[in-house]
């Protein structure tokens, strides 16, 4: 294996020699997670050609939503925090690296899979598709507001996953998942509690003239009530950036300035 | 090598060196093992194998040529042989002489056990 | 070379681990000796970039150590207790983890785990503490950095295996090196040391290179108490003491019982003797 450089400068492949640390783990994710994530798709797809399908694509989902919120534990199965602090890689690279991959590579490898489905399966299955209810309410949401704020949601416990990883140096897998499943918690709550404001500052009787003016197109209906929830989505969004920020900003500074 | 409590490291080097040099193991004229060799096989530091070679040279059984190394002198057995005559009569040899003041035991009483020690052992 | 300036290290609660240590290690392999708590570990963590002195300074080669800049970071490495990596053998993670340390030398550490009697191929987590240990050992000792701080590192080593490291040590030893070993068990690697740093309550009480010591210095053993000691214990009908040295009579360091001599009232006379200029 070359050597790498040991100069003070920025260097990518000392980022990228970095995360080979990780290895066979890391690689093993980078594998599974997508083909899980497509199993999945390809389950729900299944699933959503009967009508009782709908409560099992519920359940099955949790998979790749899980594969987000905990894939930064990569960096914390078997690895010593002291070996990893001594390592002669710049701060600034070790965030990078971690950051990019636990916020961005994993959930891309994630959620592209599943835009496998709007972008390619449904126009190629045409009528095939019509009365799937996966693919149909995928559908609706797709590039919405909404779907942005769901990806963004995604992110902030697997922010938090990180952050806990990074900070401490032992208990590196316990400490992080039950954390992880605070802030899931805690996000959940909150945005039930910007929903239902969002509901009530609308107004109940309104929504009840909507629905029923617009029983017979379910698409249209929730298209509108979703756009006169968009204030209190706003502020989720607004929110859930600001978490993630500080979340990253907390995996920085524990990068550069961690003892043990 | 494991080295006694008894005596400096360095001097039981040197010791070992005589050996290898009575024994023939080490050949007059050739090159002996460097310091950094010794060290390793002897499992000591640099220090104390320098001491036993600045020994050895100071006596004349070994020489530095330089840029090549420790060489073995070609009067070494010659020389090592002096020296622990020399060593003898330095410190063996009072401590013999302080046991026989303490003992009381006389001149004539040690050349006579020297010489029925010298007949058994032609014998 | 190792350069502490006036280094203190605080804990949150106030317990100060160490206390104004000024010290500049050279090349060489050096003895860590203290008590339990005296900061030992404390030392070791701050030169290898690990903890952050809360005051003074510490550098490798004119470098602060707790930049962690890589420049200075490839310089330094610690082996402490077993630690554990993502990878199933030890020669995988020699393959990720070597990449970072320049100096690495392979060969030296097939080497280094054939002397041991293994392979580097074994899976690591099945490997008893001893060889993790003797793997461990026989990485860190190939990987070819400047400074290398090996704390009890004969922990779990069976006699064969401590004579093998004793020789391992030797052979890695290279003129810009300097090797730094805290143990209690001295005599294991007694022959091996060119100096002694001793700590005692977060304080160095002596840092000297053993050529001084034994300059100054001998170490005697006899079956009658000794007359001019400067200090003396008795054990088993032996009485081991330390008395000025005398050209004649140049004695090997006996690092314990010079331990012992610094922690009495004693240590001033002992550290005068020591740092006495006059041959």
């Amino acid at each position: 294996m070359t050597c790498m450089t040991n100069t003070d400068n920025f260097s990518f492949a000392r980022v990228m020699a970095y995360g080979n640390i990780y290895s066979p783990w890391i690689k093993r994710q980078l594998v599974f997670t997508p083909l899980i994530s497509l199993a999945v798709v390809m389950i729900n797809i299944m699933l959503g050609f009967y009508s009782f399908g709908l409560p099992f694509i519920g359940l099955v989902s949790f998979i790749p939503a899980f594969m987000v919120y905990f894939g930064a534990l990569v960096f914390a199965v078997g690895t010593d925090p002291a070996i990893e602090t001594m390592l002669p890689v710049k701060w600034s690279e070790k965030a990078l690296f971690v950051t990019v991959y636990a916020l961005v590579v994993i959930p891309l490898c994630v959620n592209l899979p599943q835009l496998i489905v709007e972008v390619v399966v449904r126009p190629a299955g045409g009528e095939l598709f019509d009365s799937n209810i996966y693919i149909n309410t995928r559908n609706m949401t797709f590039g919405s507001f909404n779907t942005c704020l769901s990806y963004v949601q995604q992110l902030v416990p697997a922010s938090v996953c990180l952050a806990t990883i990074m900070s401490l140096t032992s208990k590196r897998i316990v400490m992080p998942v039950v954390w992880t499943i605070v802030s899931l918690v805690a996000l959940s709550i909150f945005g039930a509690i910007c929903g239902i404001l969002g509901v009530f500052k609308y107004g109940i009787g309104k929504i009840e003239t909507l629905a029923e003016s617009q029983s017979a197109n379910p698409t249209v209906f929730i298209n509108a009530l979703m756009s006169e929830m968009q204030p209190y989505m706003m502020i989720l969004m607004g929110v859930c950036v600001i978490a993630i920020a500080v979340f990253v900003w907390l995996t920085c500074r524990s990068i550069k300035t961690r003892q043990l | 090598m494991e080295f006694k409590q008894d005596r400096p490291i360095y001097r039981q080097i040197v010791d070992y060196c005589f050996v290898c040099i009575l024994s023939g193991e080490w050949l007059e004229g050739e090159r002996v093992r460097s310091v950094r060799e010794m060290s390793i096989d002897m499992s000591v530091n640099t220090h104390t194998v320098l001491k036993a070679y600045d020994y050895l040279q100071a006596h004349g059984i070994i020489e530095v040529r330089r840029g090549m190394g420790y060489y073995l002198c070609l009067d070494a057995r010659t020389k090592v042989n002096m020296t622990r005559k020399e060593e003898f009569f330095s410190s063996s040899a009072p401590d013999l002489f302080r046991q026989m003041n303490l003992l009381g035991i006389s001149e004539e009483d040690l050349i006579k056990a020297y010489r029925e020690f010298q007949n058994t052992k032609q014998a | 070379m190792i350069t502490l300036k006036d280094v203190s290290y605080r804990y949150h609660s106030g317990t100060e681990a160490l206390a104004h240590v000024n010290i500049s290690v050279p090349e060489g392999i050096h003895l860590l000796l203290g008590e339990n708590g005296a900061g030992k570990t404390t030392l070791l963590h701050i030169i290898a970039g690990l903890l952050f002195p809360t005051e003074g300074t510490c550098e490798v080669d004119g470098e602060k150590t707790r930049h962690r800049n890589p420049s200075v970071l490839s310089k330094v490495f610690l082996l402490a207790d077993n630690f554990t990596f993502p990878q199933p053998t030890v020669r995988m993670f020699a393959k990720y983890h070597s990449v970072f340390y320049p100096n690495f030398d392979e060969s030296l550490f097939y080497e280094n785990l054939n002397a041991f009697g293994l392979s580097g191929n074994e899976p690591f987590k099945a490997l008893s503490l001893g060889n993790k240990r003797k793997s461990l050992l026989a990485y860190s000792l190939a990987l070819g950095t400047e400074v290398l701080l090996l704390d009890e590192p004969v922990n779990g080593l069976d006699l064969n295996s401590k004579q093998i490291l004793r020789r391992m040590i030797a052979g890695s030893m290279t003129d810009s090196r300097t090797i730094i070993v805290s143990t209690h068990t001295v005599s294991d690697l007694e022959t091996l040391f060119d100096g002694v740093i001793m700590l005692r309550r977060s304080e160095m009480i002596l840092a000297a290179s053993t050529s001084d010591i034994q300059k100054k210095l001998t170490f005697k053993k006899s079956t009658v108490p000794p007359v001019d000691a400067i200090f003396y214990t008795q054990a088993a009908g032996a009485f081991h003491s330390i008395v000025p040295a005398d050209a004649d009579n140049e004695s090997d360091v006996d690092f314990v019982l010079l331990y012992f001599a610094m922690q009495g009232q004693q240590s001033k006379n002992v550290l005068n003797l020591i740092n006495n200029q006059e041959p």
